[in-house]
């Protein structure tokens, strides 16, 4: 329950902190900060049975976002390139990906609504195939790392203006035999 | 990085198996939820031309109405995957109950009164004269929305009138005025259809006969059609028809009693190209 | 006998010099484009009886409806509101109709009918078309069916009126499937649907479970082809809708998408996205063999086949930004046909061949528009912000599409289905119980 409200809380940071970002035409925006806020500690060693607290579970879902600062990267408009902030993402992702090797995922290829539907289809994959590719250079392993797109069909959020278009061109990095 | 052709084959084998496990499973409900739909509708066409040679509305008889054994049950296709779709059979039924369009002798009446009185009153003006005004208002009464040419009547008035040495023959003048005089009154009843594909390369040629009072005689005669080929018939067809309709519509003419040795009986060309 | 200008003019010249006798020609080189008035009176039932779809009578009527709908539909027809109609057609007067009655309401054509029911459950429904000027038949067409789809009877008989009167094959008795699209954007349901090409009759065919995507109708109708997410594996899927049966086409662990069917309904094209690069594949269905069709590192997709098989069009982004292309069926010969403004995108070729209808993108707006196959003569038929997904009547007359309005963070944009004729005047919207999009047209029924 906690772990799932600070997840909440802190994509919900994100979203802000995206929706608020300046940008220009055509640029994505620029990547989250580096989670900064309630950067939790490194693992506590003994669990804390029972005990009141809102510390995340190591090797859980909510811990690599809260590591990597970030499950998602995003896109320049018709782009698939990784730009520096979604590097420096994905390097994050990667570290923690190396800490947890048993810990799968499939990256979630998306395009805004401005595009042809197959075209959008073919655009997520390529994202979601940069993605992939690129965590693969940065040593996950890439049996670990399934693919697949959803063009236009899921946007993250509803609204036809720049700023919903700039988050919903993104590949994320959706875990899967996380710990809970 | 196509797949090898071994491969896809196996795969493709095994396609099945493994969709009916995912319906088994995750997705159980969604062989509900593909619904038999109702077979390719069993419509069946009928040759009518065949049975339509009664004169008086047949008896409501069922006992006369051509049996197939059909089966009182539901009309839903048996929901067998195995079974191939029936396929619709146009069988040829004969049926004698059809109504027969009678042969009609009648002679094309005049459409209706608005024509006569139109008709009449360009008598009563007076054979010599084409009065611009009744053009006018004639062209409004039986084509409100059609879009006209102007036409410039005075000038058709006065060449008209200049040229009327009773019996003698027109000058180029006063043909390139009735010309214009009949043209000016056909091309807003005409209605081509546009749609076709080679109706830029399409004309059709009419003869028509006219009665004095300005009245068309009979069905204009279809004497000539250009730009018909074996793929488009029956497009000449419908395109041909609506030129012989839009001198129909157009009828009465008002054209010039005096001058009827001239136009009782012309040619029209119909030809759309400046239209597209 | 033929006509010529340069020999009308000759006439002209010669006949100042010749007796009076000679005959007058007129050039009529314009006319009016209006649509043409024609009266749909009720269909006279021959007795009233009680069918399970209603009486006699009442089919009569509402078969007269239906065929005035598709009629008015085109633009091409104006139907005369049957309230100034000066008398009914009764049974024994369907093949001798009263042309004055009809002229003094304007009409050009006539539309008469019956409805008869017949001793073994089935009806006959009888349709004439008069030209009320000539006072002659034009056609007749009877249909016999069983009661429950007398609005298939009533479309055929649009069908051969169109037919008879424009030269063109008639479209009233076809199918739509499309893309029914419920709940917010972000977590959007999309269920297969069907429906007549008038929306009545209309139905799901999946429960929407499933994202579902781009259906296509096999050449035989009674074939679908679409993309599924289920699973979460988005793939081609094949659907008989007779039986509810579908099947995976190709069991591949890439993507594959955009479907269409050969002409000869034997092989399907499709896409297929291996490792980001995607490329159009024709698939043949019994063998299921895979033939790539292209190589380039860019995307392409969206092929669709030339009604006689010899060639497919596609879009990719190989030189920069989407444009459409045409090849031969079997992958050679690829040329860029689009030169325009912008991005050129979801071509789809015209099933009379003359045209390819496609999806611009530019300006800030998706416009549907066509051209001919080596590029030339494009136009666009509507200006809207995003319209999408062209498909073509089965008389390639009429293009369907779907239309998207804009977002805001609280309220969907509506996606609706409309149509267009090739002028680009007669635009109208389909309803449909729910939004739409992904419309895909049958061929006519048989």
């Amino acid at each position: 329950m906690r772990v799932d409200a600070l997840k909440l809380v802190l994509v919900a940071g994100l979203v802000a902190t995206a929706a608020c970002s300046k940008k220009k035409e055509d640029l994505p925006p620029p990547p989250p900060p580096p989670a900064q806020a309630p950067a939790p500690v490194e693992a506590p060693p003994a669990a804390p049975t029972g005990a009141v607290t809102s510390t995340v579970v190591p090797g859980s879902v909510a811990d690599f976002v809260a590591q990597a600062g970030s499950d998602r990267v995003f896109f320049a408009y018709d782009s698939y390139e990784l730009d520096e902030a979604a590097r420096a993402t994905l390097d994050k992702q990667a570290a923690w990906l190396a800490r947890y090797p048993n810990v799968r995922m499939t990256i979630e290829g998306h395009a805004d609504e401005r595009g042809t539907r197959e075209y959008n289809l073919a655009l997520g994959d390529r994202r979601a195939n940069a993605t992939k590719n690129y965590l693969a250079a940065k040593g996950v392993d890439a049996g670990r790392i399934a693919t697949i797109s959803y063009g236009k069909e899921r946007p993250a959020v509803q609204g036809s203006d720049e700023e919903s278009y700039a988050q919903n061109r993104r590949a994320v990095t959706a875990l899967s035999g996380a710990a809970s | 990085m196509t797949m090898t052709e071994g491969r896809a084959m196996m795969l493709a084998g095994g396609a099945h198996l493994a969709l009916l496990a995912g319906l088994s499973l995750s997705w159980s409900m969604t062989a509900k939820t593909l619904p038999q739909v109702v077979e390719a509708v069993p419509v069946e066409i009928v040759e009518i031309s065949d049975m339509a040679r009664v004169t008086e509305p047949p008896k409501p008889s069922m006992e006369a109405a051509p049996q197939e054994t059909v089966e009182a049950t539901a009309p839903t296709p048996a929901p067998d995957e195995a079974a191939a779709p029936p396929a619709p059979k146009p069988a040829p039924k004969t049926a004698s109950d059809m109504p027969a369009p009678n042969a009609k002798a009648e002679p094309p009446k005049p459409a209706d009164k608005a024509k006569d009185k139109a008709a009449d009153a360009a008598k009563k003006a007076g054979p010599q004269r084409l009065d611009s005004q009744q053009l006018a208002s004639l062209l409004d009464k039986k084509l409100p929305k059609a879009e006209r040419k102007p036409l410039n009547t005075s000038a058709l008035a006065t060449s008209l009138e200049k040229s009327i040495p009773r019996g003698a023959q027109l000058d180029a003048r006063a043909t390139a005025t009735l010309e214009q005089a009949i043209r000016s009154q056909v091309a807003p009843c005409w209605n081509p259809p546009i749609g076709g594909a080679e109706v830029g390369r399409m004309t059709v040629q009419l003869r028509i006969q006219m009665a004095k009072d300005g009245r068309v005689l009979g069905t204009p005669q279809i004497i000539g059609q250009t730009g018909v080929t074996a793929a488009n018939s029956t497009f000449a067809k419908a395109f041909a028809e609506s030129a012989r309709r839009a001198v129909l519509r157009c009828s009465p003419l008002t054209l010039p009693p005096d001058l009827y040795d001239a136009w009782k009986l012309f040619e029209l060309n119909f030809d759309p190209r400046q239209m597209l | 006998m033929r006509f010529h200008p340069i020999l009308a003019l000759f006439a002209a010249l010669l006949s100042l010099a010749a007796p009076a006798h000679a005959v007058l020609r007129v050039d009529i080189n314009t006319g009016i484009q209006q649509p043409m008035p024609i009266a749909v009176p009720a269909f006279a039932a021959q007795a009233v009886a009680q069918t399970p779809a209603g009486s006699t009578t009442d089919l009569g009527r509402q078969v007269a409806e239906v065929i005035s709908n598709d009629l008015a539909s085109t633009g091409l027809f104006r139907v005369i509101d049957p309230a100034a109609f000066t008398t009914t057609v009764a049974f024994g007067d369907v093949g001798q109709p009263q042309f004055p009655n009809w002229r003094t309401v304007a009409a050009q054509a006539l539309i008469t009918g019956f409805v008869t029911a017949n001793g073994d459950g089935t009806v006959t429904v009888g349709c004439y078309l008069y030209d009320v000027f000539s006072e002659e038949e034009l056609t007749r067409q009877g249909f016999t069916t069983q009661p429950q789809f007398w609005r298939r009877a009533a479309h055929k008989c649009a069908d051969a009126v169109y037919a008879r009167l424009t030269g063109e094959t008639g479209y009233f008795d076809s199918r739509i499937v499309y893309v029914s699209e419920t709940g917010p954007k972000t977590a959007r349901i999309k269920r297969l649907a069907i429906m007549d090409q008038d929306g009545a009759n209309h139905r799901f065919l999946t429960n929407g479970q499933s994202l579902v995507l781009t259906p296509r109708f096999a050449p035989n109708q009674q074939t679908i082809a679409y993309m599924s997410f289920a699973g979460n594996r988005p793939r081609v899927y094949v659907y008989n809708i007779g039986t509810g049966r579908q099947e995976l086409v190709l069991d591949a662990p890439n993507m594959t998408f955009a479907p269409r069917f050969a002409p000869d309904g034997a092989s399907l094209v499709i896409s297929m996205a291996v490792g980001g690069n995607t490329d159009v594949y024709r698939l043949d269905l019994s063998s299921r063999r895979l033939t790539r069709l292209t190589t380039s590192p860019g995307i392409d997709t969206a092929a669709s086949y030339s009604p006689d098989g010899s060639k497919i069009v596609f879009e990719s982004d190989r030189g920069g930004s989407q444009q459409i292309y045409v090849m031969n069926a079997d992958g050679s010969n690829q040329q860029r046909i689009s030169f325009g403004d912008g991005r050129y995108a979801t071509p789809v070729w015209s099933p009379r061949g003359d045209l390819i209808a496609f999806t611009r993108i530019g300006g800030g707006k998706f416009q549907i528009g066509v051209m001919r196959p080596d590029g030339g003569g494009e136009r666009l038929l509507t200006d809207s912000w995003q319209d999408e997904g062209p498909t073509w009547s089965p008389n390639g007359r009429v293009i369907m599409f779907f239309r998207t309005g804009q977002s805001s963070r609280t309220a969907s944009g509506r996606a609706d289905l409309w149509s267009v004729d090739l002028t680009g005047v007669n635009l109208r919207p389909l309803r449909t119980p729910l939004d739409g999009s992904d419309p895909a047209w049958s061929p006519l029924l048989p």
